[in-house]
């Protein structure tokens, strides 16, 4: 591939992205194939050593801030297909009926989503009961011990070490379960951000 | 080595090649490549994201019948160094610190 060519192939891949954009990505690779050119390369070499135009176009496009990528995708949907006017004014009309129906939907999400970290918290609280009681456990068993009689030491040992197993056992689950929780947070924003930006091919 | 930690670093190491002169593209990655890698594909957001933050500005000059942008560096980008600088004493610190506690243990 030669610079020409390079530099198309590089501009019909990033041609949706703002127009600044686009011509100030292709002055950056254009001054680098000449600088390395002028270093001594041949023109195939020089693109050659720049990576795949896929790459730099994947590279530019995840660099865009979030909101450009939203405006890009959603001229480029309504340039697609553009909504007739009776449309809009039936989406306009429709909106206490529709516009309920999706508030109703995302609260049910936050709802669900906000369910999920209770039931986590509420493990974690249990968690903690479990650790004060394995300590109480065992500082009774001592107590007890000097004071009164072993049965009781006995006792508060069993006790202690009861809570503590059942703690140690609910914090590695719990623990597993917050983290569990941040992934899949960080990977539906991932996926949002994806579906907004389009599939990588 | 961590993409996070590499990111931050690249940026200084960057801002540090224009330290002595205004510099262009191709020669920030040839100063740099002996130091750590650098591509064109990574160098390109990172100039825009310095310029963008005021670190460094960008102007044109003529090379060879051709435009070439060159960057140098603002009163922002020497205070960004600086900070660097200043963080990774402290980091050296701890470095030593666990160093000799490993030292000690073996």
């Amino acid at each position: 591939m030669n610079k020409a060519e390079f530099l198309n192939a590089l501009k019909k891949s990033i041609s949706e992205y703002p127009v600044e954009e686009t011509e100030k990505s292709m002055e950056y690779y254009e001054e680098m194939i000449d600088d390395r050119v002028e270093d001594g390369m041949s023109e195939a070499e020089a693109v050659a050593s720049l990576g795949t135009v896929e790459n730099i176009a994947n590279q530019i496009k995840c660099e865009l801030p979030i909101t450009t990528l939203v405006k890009q995708k959603a001229k480029a949907k309504t340039q697609d297909k553009k909504l007739p006017v009776w449309a809009i004014i039936l989406l306009i009309l429709g909106f206490p009926f529709w516009g309920g129906v999706v508030i109703f939907i995302l609260g049910m999400i936050i709802m669900f989503y906000s369910l999920i970290w209770i039931m986590d918290i509420m493990l974690w609280a249990v968690t903690i009961c479990l650790a004060t009681g394995a300590l109480t456990g065992l500082i009774g068993c001592f107590v007890s011990l000097f004071r009164t009689s072993f049965g009781s030491a006995a006792f508060y040992l069993g006790g202690g070490l009861l809570c503590g197993g059942l703690g140690i056992f609910l914090f590695l689950g719990s623990s597993l379960i917050t983290k569990g929780i941040v992934h899949g947070t960080k990977k539906c924003f991932l996926g949002i951000k994806q579906t907004i930006v389009g599939k990588e091919n | 080595m961590d993409i996070q930690l590499k990111r931050g670093i690249l940026d200084i190491c960057v801002l540090s090649s224009l330290l002595r002169e205004d510099s262009y593209g191709y020669k920030i990655i040839k100063d740099l490549q002996p130091y750590i890698e650098i591509s064109e594909s990574t160098l390109y957001p990172i100039l825009r994201r310095l310029e963008g933050s005021g670190a460094l500005s960008v102007y044109s000059a003529e090379h060879n019948g051709r435009l070439r942008k060159y960057y140098a560096i603002n009163q922002s980008g020497r205070e960004r160094i600086q900070e660097f600088l200043e963080e990774w004493k402290a980091m050296l610190n701890i470095y030593e610190y666990i160093k000799g506690e490993m030292n000690k243990d073996e």
